[in-house]
């Protein structure tokens, strides 16, 4: 409510993602050839059954002695039935009966369930509480049984059988529409609206059956196709038929009475049921894509790559530059590509461009950049767990002279968690939710050290306490949920710990923390580094970070590592607009009187990225030199790197700055 | 969660019991005149009602028809004249038989199904995708009498109807398998689409690289951690497809000639029947809500959120 003044002022207004446009409900309609077949398969359906009567070649009810059972023929496309009654002008007549009551049956249950679930949703608790009761009851009423025994009284009266299961099927309506409103309930335009003093029916109306209806058609479509099968099987029961008007369950029944002398009379009425209910259920699907707030799983955490066909190919030429020639280094990443599918003549789109850095034992490497600059997926890609769709299509990691690109799955096994740990950003959903802390933990120590439980109970215990949680045994004990996130940082830490790795690798594991928990875990960190001598690679968007505990750090921008350096160096004397820009948009060194410069713009996509420094477009001190082509990273002492071609006049432009 | 289910349970069973009752209100003309036809004197039939107690107000009926029904008596059948009770009691093994045979074949096939589905996305999960999508709009009924058409007519394999009784468990089983295959078929594929987007949901979750990152093999992270956390949302919906097995056994059990509960209540709805068609009703109520109960405290066990508090 508090936000309502900001939203009026900002004219309420409905985000263009929530309400599809009509374009986009037409593209879901028909959008794919498959959509496209449902609409009109359903379009003649209802056609033809809505003029049977002058399209049927035959009168569907007259018997023809003469001609029983004929397969199909030029007189007869679809053969003749037991009563030489022609099957193509059964079939015509035989939609609308199932078709009228179907739809019956989904206008009673939308009609009873949207209004009230609009009420249930939107007002307050007495009218929700008693209408979700009605809902839940008529939910749990067996809704088949009750309309076959209504049929004791109404025998073959279809309008009340259908009638009688829209009533019961109401209460889902219901139950939905209440869940959909409540959701949209909250949403700032329809607090503006509310506070700009519209009335509750407009708000109804106008605010929120919009942005429900797309999900209400799918249920019509749900809705028509339960109501096509419940008739069809009451009339296989021979509770919904009326042998003056033929239907598709009636005929199936009929059919099913002469299987043995001709079983192609199942073959027209089931087909006709099959692909109507297929199509409905089909559109049902396409339409509810469009629903707000559906969740398109599986394609959530794909980045988005999609957009204009593949301007930019795959990896430049000439961009990789030295990195500092180590013979101690533990992690040596050479020419990492990770890309992800793309439209487009290359068919992939490189996130990760050519990125080569070092890690010696036992030192921190920084890897800093804003989000999206590539950063976790190149450290992703060290134990081989780049999500898909996403590829690792080129470069080299060593890992102790191990090369882990192309390994097999029993050397990276052999790998992970043995001598490379990985901490994950969010620690509340690193963890398992169904197991307990300590049942994960043991799970991995016997899967490193082949332990017995007792010496798995203790070893885990011990690690919790190693990673300063106070009483490891009750700790141990908890589910996931029940710890705070500092805590569940920590249980990822000893997680990663369990198999004493030479390696740890973090990604970002401060970011979801509150800043007085961040500086314990950094501390944390850096003892567990310096007492098992372990190399930590640590992924972060906070200098802070990299001041308080890297030796070394690389900055990344747009995939590529454009300066590296020791800490200290890089960030006193930095050799990249870049991290100029990420320094001077820190609060803590700016000075009284000045302003608190931010890097005007955003990470571009991977598809905008342009051919030449990448960096160009947000830099305040870009030159004609700078969209030459691609710029190289370029050695400007030992270990120190910048992939800018304006470094002279940096320095001297930094110096005065600092005057 | 599960006491407030059960707290949910008895007014529905009150309402569908009182429902039941006054359906019998609603059979036009009375009862007598429609078992006995119009054949009977007026006389026949006032002593037909009157043996049914009918001549009393409607009220006192309902009082105490519901009081003899909470003991488990349902009354006498109107064309058999023998104890509703005893006939629903005969014919409930059967129609258990169908739905729990059908629900193992579901979830046996059903969950490795989805999972499968779920590890091949392109060209194999398309194609399952498809094949779902036919299956589930195939009637059980079509789909019962291709069946017999197939393997009991054509390659002799199974009976076409009947039931044999659980004392010869081979014969139960051999006359079982089509009507199970037909009722289960379709379900099978909608537990697997559910399955499906279950474990493509929770196979990108963190828990499951940081699991992968800590060394675990691919094969427990995937049967132990991500098959578990699949499993609430699953249960849901098998709570879901057992009350839809329930109305499928009428069907299915007229198709092929089973003598379960809802071929009791066909006939009751053919003969008007109406004690026959009551009683069944409300034991498949009772069904109902047993199988909401089991399927809340199920989902209630697997989330450990929910059993904390």
């Amino acid at each position: 409510m508090t936000q309502a003044p900001i939203a009026l002022a900002a004219a309420p207004s409905k985000p263009a993602s929530r309400a599809p446009t009509a374009r986009a409900w037409l593209r879901a309609l028909l959008g794919s050839p498959v959509s496209a077949l449902s609409v009109l398969w359903l379009v003649t359906v209802v056609v033809v059954s809505a003029f049977a009567s002058l399209l049927a070649p035959d009168n569907p009810v007259q018997n023809n002695l003469s001609a029983l059972l004929q397969g199909p023929s030029l007189h007869h496309l679809l053969g003749t039935d037991e009563l030489g009654r022609d099957v193509l002008s059964r079939l015509m007549f035989g939609g609308a009966t199932l078709l009228w009551g179907a739809a019956e049956a989904t206008a009673v249950a939308l009609l009873l369930g949207v209004p009230a679930g609009l009420l249930a949703g939107y007002s307050g608790k007495k009218a929700d509480r008693l209408l979700t009761w009605v809902a839940d009851l008529s939910f749990a009423l067996p809704a088949f049984i009750i309309v076959v025994a209504l049929a004791v009284i109404y025998p073959q009266n279809v309008v009340i059988l259908m009638g009688a299961l829209g009533v019961i099927s109401a209460g889902g309506v219901l139950r939905f529409t209440r869940n959909l409103t409540r959701a949209v309930r909250d949403e700032l335009y329809v607090d503006a609206a509310r506070v700009a003093g519209l009335r509750r029916r407009q708000i109804l109306l106008r605010h929120i059956l919009p942005v429900i209806a797309p999900p209400l058609v799918v249920q019509a479509f749900v809705g028509m196709s339960v109501g096509l099968i419940v008739l069809a099987s009451l009339s296989f029961l021979g509770l919904g038929t009326n042998p003056e008007t033929p239907n598709w369950g009636q005929m199936i029944y009929d059919a099913s009475q002469q299987i043995t002398s001709d079983p192609w009379l199942l073959v027209p009425a089931g087909a006709a049921l099959v692909l109507t209910v297929m199509a409905l259920n089909f559109l049902g699907n396409s339409v509810r894509d469009l629903a707000p707030g559906t969740r398109q799983s599986g394609r959530a955490r794909q980045p988005r790559l999609h957009g204009r066909a593949g301007r930019r190919d795959l990896p430049q030429a000439g961009a990789a530059g030295p990195a500092e020639p180590s013979q101690s280094s533990l992690l040596r990443v050479r020419d990492l590509v990770v890309a992800f599918p793309a439209p487009g003549p290359a068919g992939l789109q490189a996130v990760v461009d050519r990125v080569s850095f070092d890690v010696a034992a036992g030192e921190t490497f920084g890897l800093v950049g804003e989000s999206g600059c590539g950063k976790t997926m190149s450290v992703l890609a060290v134990p081989g767990l780049v999500p898909a769709p996403g590829v690792v299509s080129g470069g080299s990691i060593l890992f102790d002279g191990i090369e882990l690109i192309g390994a097999s799955g029993r050397v990276l096994r052999g790998v992970r968690g043995n001598r490379i740990g990985f901490i994950s950003q969010e620690p509340m959903t690193a963890l398992d939710p169904s197991f307990t802390v300590g049942s994960q933990l043991r799970e991995v120590l016997r899967r490193h050290g082949r332990i017995s439980r007792r010496t798995a109970r203790s070893r885990c215990c011990e690690l919790l306490r190693e990673v300063g949680i106070p009483d490891p045994v009750s700790t141990a004990k908890c589910f996931p949920h029940q710890v705070s996130g500092g805590m569940a940082q920590r249980i990822a830490i000893a997680m990663a710990l369990s198999g004493e790795p030479d390696l740890l690798i973090a990604d970002e594991p401060t970011t979801a923390l509150d800043v007085t928990v961040q500086a314990e875990i950094l501390d944390l960190l850096r003892g567990l580094s310096e007492r098992r001598s372990m190399a930590l690679l640590l992924v972060t968007h906070d200098l802070g970070v990299v001041a308080d505990i890297c030796d070394r750090v690389a900055v990344m921008y747009a995939g590529q590592i454009v300066e590296e350096g020791r800490a200290g160096e890089v960030l006193s004397d930095p050799k990249h607009p870049y991290t100029i820009g990420l320094l001077s948009s820190m609060p803590g060194p700016a000075r009284a009187g000045t302003t608190l410069t931010a890097i005007p713009g955003a990470v571009p996509v991977p598809r905008d990225w342009p051919a030449w420094c990448r960096f160009e477009p947000r830099c305040a001190r870009a030159a004609e030199e700078c969209r030459v082509g691609p710029i190289t990273l370029s050695g400007l002492g030992p270990g120190r790197l910048s992939r800018c071609v304006r470094v002279a006049e940096l320095a001297g432009e930094r110096g005065r700055a600092h005057d | 969660m599960a006491l407030g289910r059960l707290v949910l349970a008895i007014p529905m069973l009150f309402v569908v019991a009182t429902a039941t009752f006054f359906l019998q209100q609603l059979v036009p003309g009375d009862p007598g005149s429609f078992i006995l036809g119009n054949e009977a004197s007026p006389a026949e039939i006032r002593q037909f009602d009157a043996g049914l107690g009918l001549n009393k107000p409607v009220l006192e009926r309902y009082g105490s028809w519901l009081g003899r029904a909470i003991r488990g008596n349902l009354g006498m059948s109107w064309t058999s004249h023998s104890p509703v009770t005893q006939t629903l009691l005969a014919a409930a093994p059967i129609t258990l038989s169908l739905t729990v045979l059908a629900i193992v074949v579901i979830v046996c096939l059903g969950v490795p199904l989805g999972t499968l589905a779920a590890l091949h996305p392109g060209p194999v999960d398309r194609f399952f995708q498809a094949f779902a999508g036919f299956a589930i709009a195939l009637p059980n009924f079509w789909l019962g009498v291709g069946l017999v058409l197939l393997l009991a007519v054509d390659a002799r394999l199974f009976p076409a109807t009947g039931y044999t009784s659980l004392s010869d468990p081979a014969q139960w089983l051999h006359a079982l398998v089509l009507p199970v295959l037909a009722l289960a078929f379709g379900m099978t594929m909608t537990l697997a689409l559910q399955v499906r987007s279950a474990m493509i949901d929770v196979l990108a979750r963190d828990y499951i690289r940081s699991l992968r990152a800590a060394g675990l093999s691919w094969r427990s992270v995937l049967f132990k951690h991500a098959l578990r956390n699949c499993m609430a949302p699953v249960v849901t919906t098998i709570g879901f497809q057992l009350l839809g097995l329930l109305a499928g056994a009428v069907v299915i059990e007229q198709l092929f000639n089973l003598p379960g509960l809802g071929s009791v209540l066909l006939t009751g709805v053919t003969e008007h029947d109406v004690p026959l068609v009551q009683g069944a009703v409300l034991l498949f109520a009772v069904f109902v809500v047993a199988v909401n109960l089991l399927t809340d405290v199920a989902a209630a066990a697997l989330n450990p959120r929910a059993r904390g508090r």
